[in-house]
């Protein structure tokens, strides 16, 4: 019974385990795309990619940029130098990499010191607000404190009170020679970029009067792994299997308790004296030590106690099944029936190794001669040639 | 039997149970694979060329159809954006001259095609670039043309061209791709700096013989012909009691533009100024000789002076120091812009 419950669990895990091998490969799948988008509001019109983020998960990139309405969106690629010089020193922001694999991780960089703007610390306070990504909250933070007079209220204030008085106006990047692609568009451009040996950026640009940074949307293709799959559906069949082989035998040995077993349960506790001149009996039935008598007792006995024990096993079974199992001395029994059966099948194979001595090669080309009548110096050689293969032959059999 | 049984099975629960919970917890992995951080590759040393050689063609081919248009109005207005500098100067005078003349000859035909490209690599601006053209349609000489980069937000410009001289063999320069090292225009590694170089022509073409440079520089069809033209004017103005003068000045607001060769010798490209004079005595008239001033003369009476502005360019190779040979005039180009007759 327990066997079976086991064999069930067994057959039930190896179904889970491929279903969830599957399920891996299929319904859990990561997507066949990863799409990371920006969500830069700080200051400037550009954004542009460190070298090292278009490649960031595939070689093959495909770049969107967004901005509201109508605005104008230019996408170009070029190597650091290039786009590091056409960007100079205008406030812009830095896609670094990936926050999550949703979003990509943003930088601020603040326009270079024009013109020392002094008195304008209310607008520095502007600045760190209106920019959300995490990484721009250190640099005004760091500055803000000790900010009180110089240089770090310098280096703020221009780029805030520009942004405040004049609208900005969006360079538009298109159409320099240095680029390798490039792609403009009323609100939304879209290029592909394959990746190539060197350091490139891809620069993003709002273009116009009082132009925004545009929403920048990185896709690879993402090879996706199912290292699941196989595990789960191998492990699962050999669970399933397993199961299956052991409910097999949990349903085989209730079969055999009907007939073979009888004499196995003849050793029961009750009996278990009579149990040892029963298996001496299984392992010698010619030993010569045995009596006359005791076989006669035993034959009768034993179809008595077979009927008896089946009647007490069934009893048994219904009663409590698992004392059977607890007793440990039933299935005991039942080996040392079992043993001298399965041990007399070697000795058959070891006659049975006649027929693989017969098998070899010298005997084999006898029997083929033989065969054929083939005698290669005629029948004299063929008498002198027999004789060889018998040595070999009894060789073989006493081996 | 029953203890082994009970083993194994004990022992494949336990595995079933392991399995399983080995699978729930490879799932959960699966789910928050690492983000990846980039990896940008190492910065190239020496630096890579500016520009690849299909860059080059599309810069070539943008300044090639800005000429051509404006050569179709005859109108330069459209030029600034590709052309600069002394190649601005002498297209909007030979554009002015076609306009006047109805003919569009002696406006210089500059191939789009090139043979030979030399780029740059320099990492900053300006940055300046080469072109050999292949042969004009006019079967003139080929150009070398010298496209400028200024800013990083500006495109390449069409600054200089110069006519090679016939039979001149161009320095070999290192490959497209790999690109050459521009120099400095006081670069102390050649014969004479690139400055100076151009300094020593201007005085050589000024002087002749009578140079001290004159042993620099090897000899060149260019001097010939401008000692033709002397010789031809000296001698219409001697009778009228006349001079003819003609003074080169290195234009002090162009710098000169050099780049390395193969050899570690540098091809020097800078832009002068000429300007020539015929005077003859009170009451005789000079008047303009060739097509170009003709034209720049218009309807104006001849007088007694006739003052011709020249926009010169010259292309100039410079040895490695230490070498052995001379500097070599490779190319120029000597265009009259300015027409006066006071």
């Amino acid at each position: 019974m327990l066997q079976r419950i086991i064999a069930a669990l067994l057959v039930v895990g190896g179904l889970v385990a491929i279903g969830l091998g599957v399920a891996s490969a299929t319904v859990w799948r990561d997507s066949d795309t990863a799409v990371a988008t920006t969500a830069y509001t700080g200051d400037g019109t550009l954004l542009v990619t460190e070298p090292g983020v278009l490649d960031l998960v595939a070689e093959d990139v495909t770049i969107r940029a967004t901005a509201p309405g109508e605005q104008q969106v230019t996408l170009a690629i070029g190597r650091e130098v290039d786009v590091t010089g056409w960007v100079g020193e205008q406030a812009h922001g830095v896609v670094t990499g990936l926050a999550d694999w949703d979003t990509l991780a943003t930088r601020a960089v603040e326009a270079a010191p024009a013109e020392p703007a002094e008195g304008e610390e209310p607008a520095e306070g502007e600045t760190p607000e209106g920019e959300e990504t995490p990484a721009d909250e250190e640099t005004p933070a760091g500055e803000g404190t000790p900010a009180d007079g110089e240089t770090p209220a310098d280096e703020e204030a221009p780029a805030a009170g520009e942004a405040a008085e004049a609208p900005v106006v969006g360079l538009d990047p298109a159409g320099s020679d240095m680029w390798f692609e490039e792609s403009s568009g009323a609100g939304s451009a879209s290029l592909r970029w394959s990746d190539q040996p060197g350091r490139w950026q891809l620069l993003a640009a709002g273009v116009g009067e009082g132009a925004v940074a545009p929403t920048l949307e990185l896709s690879w293709p993402r090879e996706v792994e199912t290292p699941f799959l196989w595990p789960g559906v191998v492990g699962g069949v050999v669970l399933l299997l397993l199961g299956l082989g052991i409910g097999a035998a949990s349903f085989r040995p209730s079969r055999r308790a009907g007939s073979g077993r009888g004499s196995a349960t003849s050793s029961t506790p009750v009996v278990a004296p009579a149990a040892a001149p029963v298996e001496d009996e299984g392992n010698g039935a010619e030993a010569p030590t045995d009596t006359a008598q005791v076989r006669m007792l035993t034959r009768r006995e034993l179809r008595e106690r077979e009927e008896a024990e089946r009647l007490a096993q069934q009893q048994a079974r219904g009663q409590k099944p698992r004392r059977a199992w607890l007793t440990g001395q039933i299935p005991i029994v039942a080996r040392g029936e079992r043993r001298p059966r399965t041990a007399a099948q070697p000795t058959v194979d070891a006659a049975a190794g006649h027929p693989t001595a017969q098998d070899s090669a010298s005997t084999r080309a006898d029997a083929w001669r033989r065969a054929w009548g083939f005698t290669p110096g005629g029948t004299a050689a063929g008498t002198t040639a027999e004789p060889q293969g018998d040595p070999d032959e009894t060789k073989d059999s006493t081996r | 039997m029953t203890r082994t049984t009970r083993g194994t099975a004990r022992a494949r629960r336990h595995l079933a149970g392991v399995s399983g919970g080995l699978v729930g917890a490879l799932l959960l992995a699966a789910c928050s694979s690492p983000l990846p951080t980039p990896q940008p590759d190492p910065t190239q040393d020496p630096p890579p060329p500016v520009l690849t050689e299909t860059q080059e063609t599309v810069v070539l081919d943008a300044v090639a159809s800005a000429l051509a248009a404006a050569s179709e109005t005859n109108d330069p207005a459209g030029l600034d954006a590709r052309v600069t500098g002394p190649a601005l100067a002498i297209r909007t005078s030979q554009l002015a001259v076609a306009a006047a003349r109805g003919n569009a000859d002696l406006v210089t035909e500059l191939p789009t095609e090139a043979q030979q490209v030399v780029i740059p690599t320099t990492q900053t601006w300006p940055r300046t670039s080469y072109a050999v053209s292949v042969q004009p349609e006019s079967l003139q000489t080929p150009r070398l043309s010298v496209l400028e980069q200024g800013a990083a937000r500006q495109n390449y410009r069409l600054w200089a061209w110069v006519r090679l001289l016939p039979g001149v063999t161009m320095p070999s320069f290192a490959d497209p791709s790999i690109g050459s090292e521009a120099v400095a225009p006081d670069d102390s590694s050649l014969l004479v700096t690139p400055t100076d170089a151009v300094a020593q022509y201007a005085d050589v073409l000024n002087l002749g013989t009578g140079s001290g440079f004159a042993e620099t520089f090897e000899d060149d069809s260019f001097r010939t012909l401008l000692a033709e033209r002397a010789q031809a004017w000296t001698t219409a103005l001697e009778p009228a009691a006349g001079k003819y003068a003609l003074t080169f000045t290195p234009n002090p607001d162009e710098q000169v533009r050099a780049v390395r060769t193969a050899d570690g010798g540098a091809l020097v490209v800078g832009a002068m100024t000429s300007q020539e004079s015929m005077t003859a005595e009170e009451g005789a008239q000079v008047p303009p000789d060739t097509e170009t001033i003709k034209a720049l003369y218009g309807d104006k009476t001849p007088t007694n002076v006739l003052k011709v502005g020249y926009v010169d360019v010259v292309a100039l190779y410079v040895p490695p120091a230490g070498s052995e040979e001379k500097i070599r005039v490779v190319g120029n180009e000597h265009v009259a812009t300015s027409v006066a007759n006071s």
